[in-house]
């Protein structure tokens, strides 16, 4: 009696065991499919990124980063050859992007970003001083400290913007914003040593003097002793 | 004596009041005293300095230093202790004084009389002087103070006489310059008390305060002399408990609260007392009608009409006591000298009074003693060292009351009382008993030897060895029994040493005496004959032990044979005085000193021996004789040690029962205490040698037997420990006829001890048991068992105390000691012995109905294995059936989920198990609920246990069928439970959990028939295209942007 009973329910329950095992197996791997996605779009986004800043400004990195890119586009097709997204794969993939690929990615970027805007930025100081619209200043001066950073240079803004766009936008007004001053070239030779803080006495020639007299700037210019 | 003259008159001369007996009878008597000490002053104790003590004088000199011619007033205390002879003393002054005083003297005896104020005064207005005396009031207060009050008026009005004077005073006492002695509210409260009838008729009881108030006022009603002083003691005002108790019935609140305060407070009884003692002499003085200074006044005015007539006076007080209430304005009467009051013109006086050395101390007022220059201080022993006083003391007694009162008066008349004429008695009987010279004439001393008058003054209290006490207690006792009871003499047998034990073996081994003429006999030779066996013959008569034929004839006595000896010589003239404190001269052997505790044992069982009624006070009560109660002890000792148990067949084990539990084997006939003896000591001579072996074996021998004589008394004990050896071996062994079976008892309990602990698991017929068996060491069994609760019951009592003590019971009784039985500790085992008796239990198959056991035997160390085995089988069939009862839940149990028939192979349960083992590990990995109940060990226990299952049931299955009580505990003993319990248990959980496993199962298995999972086929299209263009973006950053 108990002992088919007990026989009985054994088998009920090993049959119960293997539905539910299925069950388990499909669910994984849609999370992982999943899991999958998420990672070759990040991927997807990085080197779309690049291709546009190499477009806008010409934006060249080191090789090693070529490598890395190169290493992770690898091993992303290595779970399209398997045929399905382990977790372990996947989580190395996150690793390299995570620790290598974007790492090298945001330092070169980095650096880039202040050599492209250090001289514009200064210029822009300068002028400043010498247009009226200091708020169009400001929004300028902002537009190119937003594409600092690497990973929020695809984020928009309202306009649909990118911040490399902006970045971008930024360093084109400074240039608009000094043809809109006229000046001749001794002129602007004179603003650019006077940026530079090197413009001596003999470089106020009378041309300079009639330039500011003309333009009102009087009380835009000092002279100071050499530190 | 003799007899005829002396039964009418013993009585009078014995009287202790020598100022009622007669002129003659007192001449008679009198023996001159020789050891008084006189001093100017006493020592703060009230006694004589040492330097005085060298120099006693005789009567006739303190007569001369004090009754001679003299102008002075003179006052002499004569000091003493009650009974030494002070009013003798003063007696024979008053004798010898008119005789040779002056015409002009006149003499006052103021006599003890009956020793109360009302005799002394009526002595007082008797005198010719008093009733001529010239204050006529003061005579007729005098005689006012003398008549007669019915005593309970009297002692009525001495009562309320101490409640008014209490009720006027102010705590002081009428001493106006002292602090208070009682406070206000605690005198209040005393009031309150004696007020209460019930404390009243406490106070007022015969010996009580009042009592002995009344008797030194009114009347002394004994025949004695009344030397107790008349106040109130500690004892009057000691309050009990129960006392108290009977008060709180009716006494008011004052009452008691002081009856609260005196109990156990002896501080406060004490200043009670005292307090109310201060009253005594003034309630004395209201009662009598006297005023404090009217007795002085009597011997005032006596003093200065003798001075008008030219007189001196002398004043012959025999106790100061006999004043009582005035006593202290009497002594001040009587100590006032002339010289100092010349304007009174009083005579000389001449004042010679007696007061006990107590009195004197407790009662006179300091400024008194200071006044008091002339002490003659009359010893108690007054014949210590004086041998040949003692004697003639006894003498003159003895011829004295053999006298005619005529022959006596007459010596007084015509012979002037003069020792030439000293009237000798005609001897009617105890002619031979010995004589004292007196001068030249013989006294016969009957009922007296001179040895028994030397022993029995050597045997009296040092405290009693003054005239009085000599005369009630020796001499008066002796003549009275000669005289009354010859037939029985000596009946007072004073204990004594048997130094020389050969005429005590003579006696006592004679069995031609009864017991009570043994000891008679015995007595009278030591005591009054010279305590030897020797004999002689002596002018046709022999002697035995110093007595002739006659006198043991006399008092119907035997004559025993003794050793015969040359006729000794004619024996010395009574020595004097050797100096010893006591007379010299008795023989040495009777009068050698015996052991205090010998002497009170032997006492008490020489009453038992004669007096048929008397009973032996053996307890441990203050009332009952230590060494007799030691005795009975040792005697148990000395026969539980000497008896060698074991040849006679009698088992160590056996008698230490007997002994452990305080058995007295053997008891006096006639004691005090109750007992379940096997022995009883009757009341006879021989047990008295028993006795007394035993008491000089602990009292002189100091526990042992070495002392004098002792191999006598341990040949004697050991003679009689044979005889009685076959009583107390069959006493030993058996109670009321019936043999006790003890032995088989215990191993009956051992058996069921051995079957409850699972040591008989091998056995199925309790007939078959072993006796091997009790032999191992078949330690009591603590671990978990499987059984119930009644079962488990029972073998906690049997792994107890009681089945330890069955156990070593059995181990230890055929035990053979080796060597010494008392100390020895090398065991040989009789397992013969113990076979034989084992199997005889074995026999009955461990069947025992309550009959068969000895509840009733006396001895409780042996009882107590039929009790215990009582308690087991009282308690085995409860046990078998609540065992049956559990085992057949069990098996209907596993019925419930596998037929019976289905687990007849160890093959059969381990299939079930294993399934039960794959069931909770398979619903363990499908995680259903129950697998929570997996208890791995459970299972593995039951797969383990499997035989022993299978074999469980069959027990159940037999158990079942069995009807035997005995039969079914030993199968019980196997303890099925233990493996059937978690067996059942198992399936029990599993037939349980596979219904809500497949109720659970089912509910799961719904949810994956609804289900339609859609996976998809090619889900890494999009992203292989991201990838590709990525990839070539990434080759052209290689080939165009590349830094450097």
């Amino acid at each position: 009696m108990l002992l088919d009973d007990l026989s009985k329910s054994i088998k009920a329950m090993k049959l119960l065991d293997t539905r539910e095992t299925d069950r388990l197996t499909a669910e994984k791997r849609a999370k992982n499919d999943a899991d999958f996605a998420s990672l070759v779009d990040e991927f997807g986004n990085s080197v779309s990124v690049l291709k546009e800043a190499i477009t806008m400004l010409d934006y060249r990195v080191s090789l090693e980063t070529v490598q890395t890119m190169e290493d992770c586009s690898e091993l992303l097709r290595g779970v399209i050859d398997d045929g399905v997204a382990e977790s372990s794969k996947l989580y190395d993939i996150r690793q390299h992007i995570s620790k290598k690929m974007l790492p090298n990615l945001s330092k070169e970027w980095k650096s880039f970003h202040q050599g492209i805007t250090g001289g514009p930025l200064a210029k822009l100081h300068t002028l400043g001083r010498l247009v009226t619209d200091e708020k169009g200043v400001t929004e300028v001066r902002e537009r190119i400290a937003a594409g600092d950073n690497w990973n929020n240079l695809s984020m928009l803004n309202e306009n649909g913007d990118s911040r490399l766009i902006m970045l971008k936008n930024g360093l084109d007004e400074i240039i608009h914003m000094e043809e809109g001053l006229n000046l001749n070239d001794n002129v602007r030779a004179f603003i650019d040593s006077v940026t530079k803080r090197n413009a001596k006495v003999s470089d106020i020639t009378e041309d300079i003097v009639n330039w500011i007299k003309k333009e009102g700037l009087e009380d835009r210019f000092i002279v100071a002793f050499r530190v | 004596m003799n007899r005829e003259i002396a039964k009418r008159r013993y009585m009078d001369v014995f009287r202790p009041d020598v100022m009622h007996s007669s002129h003659g009878d007192f001449l008679a008597t009198h023996v001159p005293m020789k050891k008084l000490y006189v001093t100017q002053q006493l020592t703060d104790h009230a006694e004589v300095p040492e330097q005085e003590k060298k120099n006693p004088k005789t009567e006739e000199e303190v007569y001369e230093r004090f009754m001679g011619e003299m102008e002075e007033d003179q006052f002499v205390l004569v000091i003493g202790d009650s009974g030494a002879g002070k009013s003798h003393l003063i007696r024979w002054i008053d004798t010898v004084h008119k005789m040779r005083k002056s015409e002009k003297e006149v003499v006052l005896p103021i006599r003890r009389a009956d020793n109360t104020l009302k005799g002394t005064i009526r002595q007082l207005i008797d005198l010719p002087e008093v009733k001529s005396l010239p204050n006529k009031e003061l005579y007729k207060k005098l005689l006012s103070a003398a008549t007669s009050v019915p005593e309970k008026e009297l002692k009525e009005t001495i009562y309320y006489q101490f409640i008014i004077q209490i009720t006027n005073d102010d705590g002081k006492a009428g001493d106006e310059e002292s602090v208070r002695r009682i406070n206000n509210v605690d005198r209040k409260h005393l009031i309150a008390l004696l007020q209460n009838s019930l404390f009243k008729d406490r106070l007022m009881e015969s010996d009580g305060p009042i009592d002995r108030i009344y008797g030194k006022f009114a009347e002394n009603k004994s025949n004695e002399v009344n030397d107790t002083v008349a106040e109130f003691k500690d004892e009057d005002f000691e309050i009990d408990s129960e006392f108290r108790n009977k008060l709180l019935l009716g006494a008011d609140d004052k009452a008691r609260k002081i009856a609260d305060k005196l109990i156990d407070n002896n501080e406060f009884v004490c200043a009670v007392k005292e307090y109310i003692n201060r009253f005594v002499e003034k309630v004395i003085q209201r009662c009598a009608g006297l005023e404090p200074g009217d007795l002085a006044n009597v011997i005032e005015e006596i003093r200065r009409e003798l001075f008008r007539q030219g007189k001196t006076l002398t004043i012959l007080m025999e106790d100061i006591t006999s004043a009582s209430g005035v006593d202290d304005s009497l002594l001040d009467a009587l100590l006032t000298d002339k010289i100092e009051y010349p304007e009174k013109q009083m005579c000389r006086i001449n004042a010679i009074v007696g007061a006990t050395d107590g009195y004197y101390r407790e009662k006179f007022k300091t400024n008194t003693k200071g006044r008091i220059h002339n002490f003659v201080y009359v010893p108690d022993d007054l014949f210590g060292g004086n041998k040949k006083g003692l004697l003639e003391f006894f003498a003159r007694y003895l011829n004295t009351i053999s006298l005619d009162p005529k022959d006596i008066q007459q010596w007084v008349d015509q012979g002037k009382g003069e020792m030439e004429t000293y009237p000798v008695h005609v001897v009617t009987i105890g002619d031979g008993w010995g004589e004292y010279k007196l001068g030249d004439k013989h006294i016969n001393l009957f009922p007296f030897t001179q040895n028994s008058i030397m022993f029995l003054y050597d045997k009296q209290d040092i405290a009693k060895r003054n005239p009085r006490s000599l005369m009630r207690d020796i001499i008066e006792t002796y003549v009275k029994e000669s005289i009354e009871q010859l037939e029985d003499f000596p009946v007072h047998r004073p204990t004594f040493y048997p130094s020389n034990p050969e005429l005590q073996n003579a006696i006592y081994n004679n069995i031609n005496y009864d017991d009570s003429t043994k000891l008679r006999l015995a007595c009278f030779m030591y005591v009054w004959g010279d305590g030897t066996l020797q004999t002689y013959e002596k002018k046709g008569v022999r002697y035995v032990a110093g007595l002739p034929e006659n006198v043991y004839k006399e008092l119907g006595l035997p004559v025993i044979d003794g050793n015969k000896v040359v006729v000794p010589t004619e024996e010395p003239s009574v020595p004097e005085s050797t100096g010893s404190s006591s007379p010299e001269g008795a023989r040495v052997p009777a009068r050698e000193k015996e052991n205090e505790q010998v002497m009170i044992a032997l006492q008490e069982v020489d009453k038992w021996i004669d007096n048929k009624d008397y009973k032996l006070s053996i307890g441990a009560t203050t009332k009952s004789v230590k060494a007799l109660n030691n005795a009975r002890k040792n005697i148990n000792t000395f026969l539980f040690n000497s008896i060698d148990w074991q040849s006679e067949g009698v088992s160590n084990n056996a008698v230490q029962k007997v002994k452990n539990q305080d058995k007295f084997l053997v008891a006096f006939d006639r004691q005090t205490q109750k007992s379940d003896s096997v022995i009883t000591l009757p009341a006879s001579i021989e047990s008295r040698g028993i006795i007394e072996a035993f008491v000089r074996w602990s009292e002189v021998g100091k526990e042992s037997w070495n002392f004098n004589n002792s191999t006598d008394y341990l040949l004697r004990v050991q003679k009689w420990g044979d005889s009685i050896k076959p009583t107390l071996v069959k006493a030993i062994l058996h109670y009321d006829d019936k043999k006790s079976d003890y032995f088989s008892f215990a191993v009956a309990a051992e058996f069921y001890r051995l079957i409850l602990n699972g040591y008989c698991k091998n056995y199925q017929d309790p007939h078959n048991l072993s006796p091997e068996l009790l032999l191992r060491k078949n330690q009591a069994v603590s671990g978990e068992n499987g059984h119930t609760k009644s079962w488990n019951d029972l073998l906690r009592i049997v792994n107890g105390s009681d089945g330890a003590e069955a156990r070593t019971c059995v181990l230890q009784y055929y035990n053979l000691v080796q060597g010494d039985v008392v100390h020895s500790i090398n065991y040989e085992f009789d397992a013969l012995a113990f076979n034989k008796a084992v199997k005889g239990v074995i026999k009955t198959g461990l069947h025992y109905e309550t009959v068969d056991l000895q509840l009733d035997d006396p001895v409780k160390k042996r009882r107590l294995y039929s009790e215990y085995l009582k308690k087991i089988i009282d308690r085995l069939d409860i046990v078998v059936n609540d065992e049956k009862a559990m085992l057949a839940l069990q098996l209907a149990n596993i019925e419930k989920s596998v037929s019976l028939d289905d687990l007849e192979s160890t093959t059969d349960i381990e299939d079930l198990i294993d399934e039960i083992g794959k069931f909770y590990s398979q619903a363990q990995k499908s995680h259903i609920s129950i697998a929570i109940h997996y208890d791995l060990s459970k299972i593995n226990y039951c797969k383990r246990n499997v035989e022993q299952i299978v074999k469980a049931i069959n027990v159940a299955k037999q158990v079942a069928q069995t009807r035997d009580t005995i039969e079914s505990l030993l199968l019980l003993s196997r303890d099925p439970l233990v493996c059937l319990k978690p067996f059942v248990e198992l399936l029990n959980l599993a037939a349980a959990d596979l219904e809500k496993t497949n109720s659970e199962v089912e509910m799961r298995m719904k949810t994956y028939k609804t289900e339609n999972p859609d996976l998809g086929d090619t889900p890494y299209s999009r992203q292989q295209q991201i990838i590709e263009n990525c990839a070539k973006t990434i080759e052209e950053v290689r080939e165009h942007h590349v830094v450097g």
